[in-house]
């Protein structure tokens, strides 16, 4: 079997013939005007092989408006629900904040305090057991935790509390 | 595009690989410099397209996939580690995609031949091949070129790119085993079967 470049006479011939492919040519100015062609379409799809995730991701959202006002409604809803489940979540804090008082005194409408001498105030009543305990969710409701007791406020008490309209 | 005799260029001009300048243009490339990739295109659009055309014969079809090939490494650069020579890599790429869209094609073939440069009318190889055949040397080239690349269109994509990238193109069979991935012994045992083929098939020229 000849394997080696040393060719008998019939491939000599056939390696010849094949010098046919080397005179063939593309139309003139085929090689002139390729790499523009080629630069021309890397620009335009924007391939460029350097730009991070983040900078593709943009150009394209600055490609597509519509994909980028999807992009920013889903933010915003995600935004949104996230503040909804901060806000619905237990705070650390719930046991001793005396906040909400102020919470609802803020609530009062502006007219309503002008009124004046119709407004009472918020009553706070400090009861001591669980027996008077009120429908209003307790102030204090771990009166017994570590914080109370390093902060020597183990002797509060549920409190409830109610907020006259008019 | 086939029947004019193009204005005379050199035929397959070898440009020379230089591993340092190319490792520098891509790097500038990988940054961005689109410069420094239009000076990689020109420095290889030949022998990719060449390789291409001679795969297909068909020179739109050589075109698109020759774009497409750079396209596909100027994407790909990041993944370039620098292993082999950017030319081989590259030459890989081009031979992937024309595999894959010689596949799709499924063995049709239709042939849209470039023109024959002016120097193929003095090449005193050819020359000796076609005088007795025709009187008119740009017709006898004419239909040699038409015969030669049927035949080539015959093989199988395997043999017919050993064929193409060796004696077409000037690559040797350790270059050749690297584009492809196998041992030089492989390339030169399928160059033997290839050229048996050719030798069939253009039996009226084989004396």
């Amino acid at each position: 079997m000849q394997l080696h470049d040393d060719l008998p006479d019939g491939f000599e011939t056939v390696r010849k013939l094949l010098r046919v492919k080397q005179h063939e040519i593309p139309p003139p100015g085929f090689y002139r005007d390729f790499p523009s062609r080629v630069i021309a379409r890397i620009d335009a799809e924007g391939l460029h092989p350097g730009r991070s995730w983040w900078q593709r991701f943009v150009d394209d959202l600055a490609l597509r408006p519509a994909t980028a006002a999807a992009y920013g409604f889903c933010m915003a809803s995600l935004l949104f629900l996230g503040a909804r489940m901060v806000e619905s979540s237990p705070s650390p804090w719930e046991g001793i904040a005396s906040v909400d008082y102020y919470r609802w005194s803020a609530a009062v409408p502006a007219e309503t305090v002008a009124a004046g001498p119709r407004l009472q105030p918020a009553t706070f009543e400090f009861v001591a057991g669980e027996a008077n305990a009120s429908s209003v969710a307790p102030l204090w409701n771990r009166p017994t935790s570590r914080f109370h007791t390093t902060m020597g406020l183990e002797n509060l008490h549920r409190a409830s509390y109610s907020v006259p309209y008019r | 595009m086939k029947g004019s005799v193009a204005a005379a260029q050199p035929s397959m001009p070898k440009p020379s690989v230089d591993p340092a300048g190319d490792r520098d243009l891509v790097e500038r490339a990988r940054r961005g410099d689109l410069g420094a990739y239009d000076e990689l295109v020109r420095r290889y659009q030949e022998r990719i397209y060449a390789t291409v055309y001679h795969m297909t014969s068909n020179h739109e079809d050589a075109s698109d996939l020759a774009q497409e090939t750079f396209i596909k490494a100027y994407q790909a650069l990041r993944s370039f580690k620098g292993e082999s020579g950017f030319f081989t890599w590259l030459y890989r790429i081009a031979v992937n995609r024309t595999l894959n869209f010689l596949k799709q094609r499924g063995g049709r073939t239709l042939l849209s031949l470039n023109d024959l440069d002016s120097n193929a009318e003095h090449d005193p190889e050819l020359v000796g091949l076609i005088s007795d055949k025709n009187p008119r040397r740009d017709a006898a080239l004419a239909e040699l070129q038409e015969k030669l690349n049927a035949a080539l269109q015959k093989l199988s994509e395997s043999h017919r790119l050993v064929v193409t990238l060796h004696d077409i193109q000037g690559l040797s069979h350790e270059e050749i085993g690297r584009i492809l991935d196998c041992n030089p012994g492989t390339v030169r045992s399928r160059l033997f079967y290839a050229r048996q083929q050719l030798q069939a098939y253009l039996a009226d020229y084989v004396k």
